[in-house]
């Protein structure tokens, strides 16, 4: 994978699978903010990590979303708020009535369960959680094609089976690439390569007429064929061949973003930032033991939150499902662009939709950013 | 003893009157500097690209390379006076005077004669057994030995030659380090190293570089000549197999004779013995476990088989198109599949070659009466992927030929499809990611034994591209089902195959 050294977005696909019709990740990010993918251990219950005026300062030269600056009035109001003010708990109070009420009836109905307390409560909670989950982690503007949705990151946990002595994990690092190539490649008239200017003209023009030469042969050998458990491995073959003797490993990346199906994905999502703008899409990607096949769950950030509502705290929040809110909540990773310092969800995604708004304004057109993802790769 | 290597001068003279190399290095010495700076100009194309530095290289490079058919070899030919510690003396700006190409001239006849010698020295009439009798260590520790016994040998072969009426070009080696100069005092106590070295690698055979190093002159002249005996046992087993014009003991359906097999054992003896000599010689080990260690003797009885199925493929290859092959197909099968099965065998009898012979009659018998090999997916899985683990140390992956590389390796993935298909119930719902995972692993071994290891990072992209061109390639032959259920596994794993073959192919490049 391409690690950037310095700040700088770039086409990021995600697929695990080689078939091309299955499902497939595409967006915008900046991987060298946390030096690649970005891996998480949750913290500890009740450890506190963030030094409260480092999470509400807000890096500050951009005009676009300068909401908190450290030292504005509003913000010495919004405590980071205690425990049991969290929504979650808060019938717990009310519960507490309850075992008082209920102790009475002791006698009368015998020895039951006591209801628990609010200690007991956080106490069964976090024993839910702690299994030591390891998030695979990348903020940025992603299009997921399964769901037909855009989001704001992507959360993978990652966890290992083993089925006859080989290891499936659930996530590899391999499955992520990010394109830095500032050129795309496309075949002419004559079959020759050439190198073009990526811009939605050129997108997808790389078809190879490869594939109709070899279908063409392929077809003289086979005669005619009409069903595919007769010729299957064939014309992978082919094109492999073909493509060896035609373009250099170290082209083929260009070959592959001008290639029709990438073209298809990425006309996908800059159709989506064109149409929806670029702001918060308040969902993220998450896939972990409970949600095996992905999901895209409603998210509010809370320091956002926290200027309007001032009982709400910052920190990651899924009003849907609350417990996963509470597990997000505890992750933690390492940024490393800049000063390294350890960052949580919220904060890595507003990080970089910053990032984002700074580059491409708040209504980039489709060939704006094309040049912004293709300029200045290593070529 | 003299009368010893005039024998040896007199088979030299023999081999080499009417071999390829010899060609070329008449044609070299036949070149004037005048018509050597025409092409090499045109060579690099201009005036001012003509260093000394590059006229030098170029030249060595030109004859080296069109002198040895090899690619991987003749680069290693080159780079040897690097690593023993030489440098080339010129610089890189200034007129390339005639002493530059006299230099390369001698430098690179030098190395065509010494990359000769294991190809010539050895007597086609010989039998393995009997070569140690032509004492070629005795000629290679003259050669390796002083400027003073290395003229001694160009006389005796100049002599040679002479007498046959070959055109005059002197057997000169002593230009070998002709406009190189050693980096340190130690270097030039290397040169027996260097010599043998040239030599070393000329006979195609790994060799690990490390324990050569350390080797003084004795060890070093019995290594080269082991290295030598080695080769040309191979070659002898290989030709023995193959057969002449009037003798041809394995071409199908005879599957040689009990003779014939019990000769070829005592070849293949001959051959251990030999490479236990060369310990410094890579080729005959076996990697277990991270641990790479000598061959064993059923290693070798595999290594046989190996060489018959190589054989008889040759023979399939040839006969297509003329009516199906099928029980030779299943014969070549039979062979492959049950390859460790009869090396037991053999290994443990006293007459191996009639237990040898009647293994194969047995088979061609299965084969003839219409029995399909049946291998369960998983040996032959392991059994494919150490087959081609073997190939590519033989082959020594210097140009990969692309259909011979997806011949090598597609064996592989057929068994991996084998295995899937035959887990389906099991897998169920993992199955796709159980196939990717599979073939991620075996691809990363593979390009592992390429020494290819970091390319694995670019295999998952890579396959997939091939996967989707190929999509269109199907649709383009009229097939609609591309896409159906029933052939997902296929598809994966073909596309993991076109991947392979794609990073392989264009590392060589």
């Amino acid at each position: 994978m391409y690690v950037p050294e310095e700040r700088v977005l770039r086409l990021v696909e995600i697929q695990e699978s080689v078939l091309p019709e299955e499902e497939w990740i595409i967006g915008v990010s900046d991987l060298g903010y946390f030096k690649g993918v970005g891996f998480s251990m949750p913290l500890a219950f009740g450890e506190d990590p963030f030094d409260e005026e480092d999470l509400l300062m807000v890096e500050g030269d951009d005009k676009h979303f300068q909401l908190i600056n450290k030292g504005d009035k509003i913000l010495h109001p919004v405590e980071r708020t205690e425990i049991d003010d969290d929504p979650l708990l808060e019938y717990a109070t009310n519960m507490e009535l309850e075992v008082i009420s209920s102790s009475d009836s002791i006698e009368r109905d015998g020895v039951h369960p006591d209801i628990l307390d609010e200690y007991d409560l956080v106490v069964s909670m976090e024993q839910d959680l702690s299994k030591g989950n390891l998030y695979a982690f990348l903020p940025g503007l992603f299009y997921c094609s399964s769901h037909h949705a855009s989001v704001d990151a992507i959360l993978v946990e990652v966890t290992q089976r083993d089925i006859f002595g080989m290891t499936l994990p659930s996530f590899r690092p391999e499955d992520v690439r990010s394109f830095d190539v500032s050129k795309g490649i496309v075949v002419d008239e004559e079959g020759k390569t050439k190198t073009v200017e990526m811009s939605t003209d050129t997108l997808g023009k790389f078809t190879i007429d490869i594939s109709s030469e070899i279908a063409e042969s392929a077809m003289e050998i086979a005669g005619e064929v009409t069903s595919m458990g007769e010729v299957t491995g064939t014309q992978e073959i082919e094109v492999a061949l073909a493509l060896a003797d035609r373009i250099p490993v170290q082209d083929l990346k260009e070959a592959y973003v001008s290639g029709a199906i990438l073209a298809g994905k990425l006309m996908t999502l800059m159709h989506d930032i064109e149409t929806k703008g670029l702001r918060l899409r308040n969902r993220i990607y998450v896939r972990n033991e409970r949600f095996p096949n992905g999901k895209i769950i409603s998210v509010n950030y809370g320091i956002l939150h926290s200027i309007i509502e001032l009982c709400s705290r910052p920190g990651i929040d899924c009003p849907q499902e609350v417990d996963l809110g509470m597990e997000l909540r505890r992750l933690s990773f390492t940024r490393l662009v800049g000063a390294g310092k350890e960052v949580d969800v919220e904060e890595a995604i507003l990080d970089l939709f910053r990032l984002l708004q700074q580059e491409f304004g708040s209504n980039a057109t489709k060939d704006q950013i094309l040049r912004l993802l293709f300029s200045g790769g290593n070529q | 003893m003299k009368t010893m290597l005039t024998n040896l001068a007199r088979t030299i003279g023999s081999n080499l009157q009417y071999s390829f190399i010899y060609r070329v290095i008449q044609e070299i010495s036949r070149t004037d500097s005048y018509t050597l700076r025409q092409k090499v100009q045109k060579k690099l194309g201009s005036e001012e690209a003509m260093t000394p530095i590059a006229v030098f290289e170029s030249i060595r490079e030109y004859y080296i390379t069109r002198g040895i058919n090899d690619e991987s070899i003749a680069e290693q030919l080159l780079k040897i006076p690097k690593w023993i510690g030489y440098r080339p003396v010129f610089g890189n700006s200034g007129y390339a005077g005639d002493e530059v190409f006299i230099a390369a001239k001698n430098s690179a006849l030098a190395t065509l004669w010494l990359a000769a010698i294991p190809n010539v020295t050895v007597s086609r009439t010989a039998l393995p057994g009997e070569y140690r009798e032509q004492d070629v260590e005795t000629l290679v520790s003259k050669i390796i030995h002083s400027p003073t016994t290395r003229r001694e040998i160009s006389l005796l072969l100049n002599i040679e030659f002479e007498r046959r009426g070959m055109n005059p070009s002197d057997f000169a080696i002593e230009g070998i380090l002709d406009g190189f100069e050693a980096n340190s005092e130690i270097s030039n106590n290397r040169r027996p190293i260097l010599f043998s070295l040239f030599i070393m690698i000329s006979t195609c055979l790994e060799l690990d570089l490390d324990q050569i190093l350390i080797l003084d002159e004795k060890n070093l002249a019995r290594q080269t000549a082991s290295f030598i005996y080695a080769k040309q046992t191979m070659e002898f087993i290989r030709s023995t197999i193959q057969g002449s014009d009037k003798k041809t003991p394995f071409d199908w359906p005879i599957v040689g004779s009990r003779k014939i097999c019990n000769h070829i054992f005592s070849y293949l003896d001959t051959l251990r013995d030999f490479a236990t000599d060369a310990h410094a010689c890579k080729t005959f080990e076996t990697v277990f476990q991270d641990q790479s260690m000598k061959m064993t003797e059923i290693d070798f009885i595999m290594l046989l088989l190996d060489m018959i199925c190589d054989h008889y493929e040759g023979i399939m290859e040839s006969k297509k198109g003329r009516g199906k092959q099928e029980d030779l197909q299943n014969f070549i099968k039979f062979i492959r599949g049950e390859r460790g099965r009869i090396a037991q065998e053999v290994i443990g009898s006293d007459e191996r070659g009639v237990i040898l012979y009647n293994q194969l009659q047995e088979l061609k018998r299965r084969a003839k009466a219409g029995h399909k090999p049946y291998v369960s997916p998983e040996k032959k899985y392991r059994d494919s992927l150490n087959a081609l683990e073997l190939r590519v140390k033989m082959r020594r992956s210097g140009k990969t030929d692309g259909k011979e590389l997806v011949k090598d390796v597609s064996p592989v993935f057929d068994a991996i499809t084998e295995i899937i298909n035959k887990n389906k119930d099991i897998l169920r719902e993992d199955t796709d990611q159980f196939t990717e995972a599979l073939c991620f692993e075996t691809c990363f071994r593979i390009l592992e034994y390429l020494d290819l290891g970091h390319l694995i990072m670019d295999l998952p992209w890579v396959c997939r591209f091939i996967a989707e061109e190929a999509v269109k390639g199907y649709t383009m032959m009229g097939i609609y089902d591309v896409m159906s259920e029933e052939h997902r596994t296929e598809r994966i794993v073909a596309a993991f195959m076109g991947g392979i073959t794609y990073l392989v192919l264009q590392s060589n490049k």
